[in-house]
């Protein structure tokens, strides 16, 4: 392994020395000149696409790529390589995230260290391998607020454990390795879109997906069959942390349409959820709902902390809330001014390079394209909202002080008791099992 | 198209696209692109960093509204930022958090709510309220210009509350404050509960978000009295950054502000604070109890010095040195306790230079046990002694580069777009120096290693050094910090409302959590 990621810092580091076709000379009039952004395939499937955005002397390049496994063939250039890990150059960041059976890394530094950037992710590409997992007892690394058991943040990481994938599932991209089918190379900020052009081709045109190799794939997202509910007790919370949600396997919904439906329950201040709690009854400042893609699933997670005093009918009325709008979807003029409203999400986004990255480089980014969007109608809002919201495979996670929880466990128990009589009841000591969720 | 029709006395033409165009903005200096593998590339980064200009133009209406143009055209937006000249700084005591209150306030004073108001414009917003300025954002399509000025302008205007506004408000700023401090272990320590130990003046000293009680007794009264005196169009700087000409926003601007008139506006308060020059100042230490939290933390503070000297400046590189790259204050606080995570910088709520002095560098320290505490100052002490006396000129390329690189992100991007650039335009604005924005970053660049050993020998040693302990309820008590002057004056108590006394079982898993930590 040493000596195969030896061989390919050599074959790079030979790259940038050896005769090569004369890159194109970078000009101040051309540098000067708006640039269009420029996608295109390598011959090994790999996409690139070189977007120049914003003014400000800095540039991020970011792989995402699929993982694969079952063989450790060497998929270098002739000769090959070195393990790039170690210390940065200076001035460059990396940030590393695996999602389901994807890999994204982000290197993040100064314009003119572009093509620096460029070799390390192409070092990287070549050599990386996924990790073993952690083992779900080690401690993590710092007291992350989120991991506190006393931190009503735990809240999150319970509902995550109660819709998304098992953690052994996760542990399959264990030893896997990125692969470029399916693969896209995406550089932004102030950058020389014919210089990356010319740059990706030389490094990146040999990068070969291994043989015999199979896809990791997203684990399977267990969509649970019944309702759940789980407690966490918390004494002298001053409020009842509520987290609810749905999950459905992301392949099964388009992501406009996810989009459209946050908005409508929780993602704006424009929202019911929103109006209900803060400017009908006061009852929370921040109450929110998001979209989390994780292992295969996309859960859409409603979160509202209120103080106790008035905890159990803010739950009710969240509750209530949400079978309503399973059961009386929104109107066509209430999706239209939620399409408006992911719009211009969308375009924000995009407005710095890092929000335009997330959206090239990702293909499930979070905020869809206007075209998808234009594209959702009142029927498939509908079903996506019976889906993600349906009141049997509905999951709360509840945090708070124990006679207030216990209260809203008894209402809700009652309220979905009558129809399928389905909601199971877990409840749990406040630190064992919710710091283990939020290491995991 | 989606968009919201463009009307009213001015109509703005967005002609942006996405991905299509990114010329630079008038205003902007060009910029090399050289080579991209020419070595070394910090140095051509730095110089091109120190060199980057944003556009900026400035006009004061005839009411004294000062109104602050920066062109940007890589997506059809516009962000809307209109600063006011208040902040908690200017709040009396007895009225701790009332700036922020009123700032909620501004949100919800009229027939239809600014939330509203807002998505029916598919846009989003959002304020803040700091200790020297509150701010009000907006991010809409570049066709709602016209309209969001016209939102803007009418709350300026006139606010008209009701008993009822002020009771709703008070129930939210009161679940703001559940969610930020009360209910959170350690809540509020290092970015309010700190400035009580560092400063001794109320104005420095007080918790800004206020206290419950404070907050019970405001009035709608009272607060239209505060409208009067502080929201007047001659105490505000109007932002405007995105797809839009300075001709554009200012026919806007005097359309729709032009007609309201100047008001008196009230002296702030004397927030200096005598002891932070002065060679005698002793750093305090206090220990207070949390029964949410089960792990201690810390809070540590030290006074910057004049927000426009060199010795800020070289600061905010120290700040970088400690906490960006290399970071040495993490590795030096992992050889104490692996665990130990740190965080804060200097105003850590904004940027290093929204915020005018007396203000703090705090740092937040979470630790696995109580013991551990006195080490972990002391390791922090020694990494200060080391950077005044060892720091090298690699080391300050390192600083500068992540400062550098940190900084551009803020002031080019952001989420919602442009929103550090537009509250530091208006900050500045308000002292009538906006322009003086883009020399920020160049100034900080230029400062010497030899400038950066001084000031941080000079300010954050330990006997300027305030330290706030908070432990678990449940926890006994260390030993003191052999290197600190207790604070005989205070007995040790939360900042905020009193928590829920702890329970029998929360002692039993704070104790559980002690001894697995210890195994």
């Amino acid at each position: 392994m040493i000596a195969r990621t030896l061989a390919v810092g050599v074959a790079l580091a030979a790259a940038t020395l050896l005769p090569s076709p004369s890159p194109p000379t970078a000009s101040t009039d051309r540098a000067r000149a708006p640039q269009a952004a420029r996608s295109f395939t390598l011959p090994n499937d790999l996409v690139v696409i070189a977007a120049p955005a914003g003014t400000a002397p800095r540039a991020f390049v970011q792989v995402s790529a699929p993982l694969v496994r079952g063989t450790d063939a060497a998929s270098a250039p002739t000769g090959s390589s070195s393990a790039p890990a170690g210390a940065l150059p200076v001035g460059i960041e990396r940030s590393v995230q695996t999602r389901g059976g994807r890999v994204d890394v982000t290197w993040n530094g100064p314009a003119d260290a572009t093509s620096r950037m460029l070799e390390l992710a192409a070092a990287w590409a070549w050599s990386w391998r996924a990790p073993q997992p952690a083992s779900a007892s080690a401690a993590p690394a710092g007291l992350a607020r989120a991991s506190s058991p006393a931190s009503p943040e735990v809240g999150r990481a319970t509902l995550l454990s109660m819709l998304s994938a098992p953690a052994d599932e996760r542990a399959s991209t264990a030893a896997s390795r990125p692969t470029p089918r399916g693969a896209r190379l995406t550089v932004t900020g102030a950058i020389d879109v014919e210089r990356v052009e010319w740059r990706a081709r030389e490094l990146f045109a040999s990068w070969q997906a291994p043989a015999g190799a199979t896809p990791v794939g997203d684990p399977v997202c267990p969509a649970p069959d019944e309702s759940s509910l789980k407690v966490v007790r918390r004494p002298g919370s001053t409020q009842m942390t509520m987290w609810v949600g749905g999950a459905v396997a992301t392949s099964s919904v388009d992501a406009a349409t996810v989009d459209v439906v946050n908005v409508l329950v929780g993602g704006t201040p424009g929202s019911r959820l929103f109006r209900w709690l803060v400017e009908e009854h006061d009852y929370a400042y921040g109450p929110h709902s998001l979209i989390i893609r994780d292992g295969g699933c996309t859960i859409l997670a409603v979160n509202a902390d209120i103080r106790n005093a008035v905890a159990r009918p803010a739950a009710a009325g969240i509750i209530a809330l949400l079978d309503d709008l399973v059961q009386a979807p929104p109107d066509a003029a209430d999706i239209d001014r939620a399409v408006r409203v992911v719009v211009q999400q969308g375009r924000m986004r995009r407005s710095s390079p890092r929000g335009l990255l997330d959206a090239l480089a990702l293909p499930d980014a979070p905020i869809a394209a206007p075209g998808e969007l234009r594209a959702v109608t009142p029927a498939r809002v509908a079903e996506t909202v019976r889906r993600l919201l349906d009141p049997h495979r509905r999951a709360v996670a509840l945090v708070g002080e124990p006679d207030v929880v216990q209260a809203i466990v008894d209402d809700v128990s009652a309220r979905s008791g009558s129809p399928r009589g389905d909601v199971r009841h877990h409840e749990r000591a406040v630190r064992r099992d919710a710091g283990r969720d939020a290491v995991r | 198209m989606w968009l919201v029709a463009g009307f009213g006395v001015c109509a703005i033409v967005s002609s942006v696209g996405w991905l299509a165009t990114t010329s630079p903005p008038p205003g902007v200096q060009p910029r090399s692109r050289r080579a991209a593998d020419a070595p070394p590339p910090t140095t051509t980064f730095l110089r091109d960093a120190a060199a980057w200009r944003i556009p900026i133009e400035t006009r004061t209406l005839p009411n004294g509204l000062r109104v602050v143009v920066s062109e940007d055209r890589r997506a059809p937006l516009v962000t809307v930022n209109v600063v006011y000249g208040v902040g908690s700084r200017a709040e009396p005591p007895g009225r701790s958090g009332f700036a922020h209150f009123f700032e909620h306030l501004m949100f919800d004073g009229s027939s239809r709510t600014h939330a509203q108001n807002i998505h029916q414009l598919a846009g989003t917003f959002h304020g803040v309220t700091r200790r020297d300025y509150t701010s009000y954002l907006d991010a809409v399509p570049v066709e709602a210009l016209d309209e969001i000025l016209a939102i803007e302008a009418r709350r300026m205007r006139t606010l008209t509350l009701t008993p009822a506004h002020v009771r709703r408000q008070r129930e939210i700023v009161g679940e703001e404050f559940r969610q930020n401090v009360d209910n959170q272990p350690h809540g509020g320590l290092e970015w309010s509960a700190i400035h009580g130990l560092v400063f001794s003046r109320w104005p420095n000293a007080h918790p800004s978000l206020g206290t419950h009680a404070d907050l019970d007794a405001v009035t709608a009264a009272e607060a239209e009295r505060f409208h009067l005196d502080w929201y007047g169009p001659n105490n505000a700087v109007l932002v405007v950054a995105g797809a839009v000409t300075a001709g554009e926003v200012m026919t806007c601007a005097a359309a729709h502000f032009g007609a309201i008139a100047p008001r008196p506006t009230p002296a702030w308060p004397d927030a200096s604070e005598p002891s932070v020059d002065g060679d005698a100042l002793t750093g305090r230490h206090k220990v207070v109890r949390d029964a949410l939290a089960e792990r201690p933390a810390m809070a540590i503070g030290w006074a910057m010095p004049p927000e426009d000297s060199i010795d800020y400046r070289a600061l905010v590189l120290a700040e970088s040195l400690l906490l960006r790259d290399p970071a040495l204050l993490a590795s030096a606080l992992a050889r104490v306790d692996p665990a130990a995570a740190v965080r804060g910088g200097i105003h850590p709520l904004g940027l290093p230079y929204d915020v005018t002095a007396p203000t703090p560098f705090v740092l937040r320290v979470d630790h696995r046990r109580a013991e551990d505490g006195a080490r972990l100052l002391q390791a922090v002490d020694e990494v200060m002694r080391r950077v005044a006396a060892e720091a090298t000129e690699e080391d300050l390329v390192r600083a500068k580069t992540a400062f550098a690189r940190w900084w551009l992100d803020e002031i080019d991007g952001g989420r919602p777009p442009f929103v550090s650039r537009t509250r530091l335009l208006g900050f500045y604005g308000l002292r009538d120096r906006a322009p003086d924005v883009n020399l920020l970053l160049t100034d900080t660049l230029a400062t010497p290693l030899a400038a950066v050993r001084a000031a941080v020998g000079r300010w954050w040693t330990p006997a300027r050094r305030h330290t706030l302990e908070s432990h678990p309820a449940a926890l006994s008590l260390p030993p003191p910090d052999p290197t600190a002057t207790p604070d005989p004056t205070t007995t040790p108590a939360p900042m905020t409302a009193p928590k829920t006394a702890p329970k029998t079982n929360r002692e039993m898993d704070a104790e559980e959590i002690l001894a697995e930590a210890q195994s």
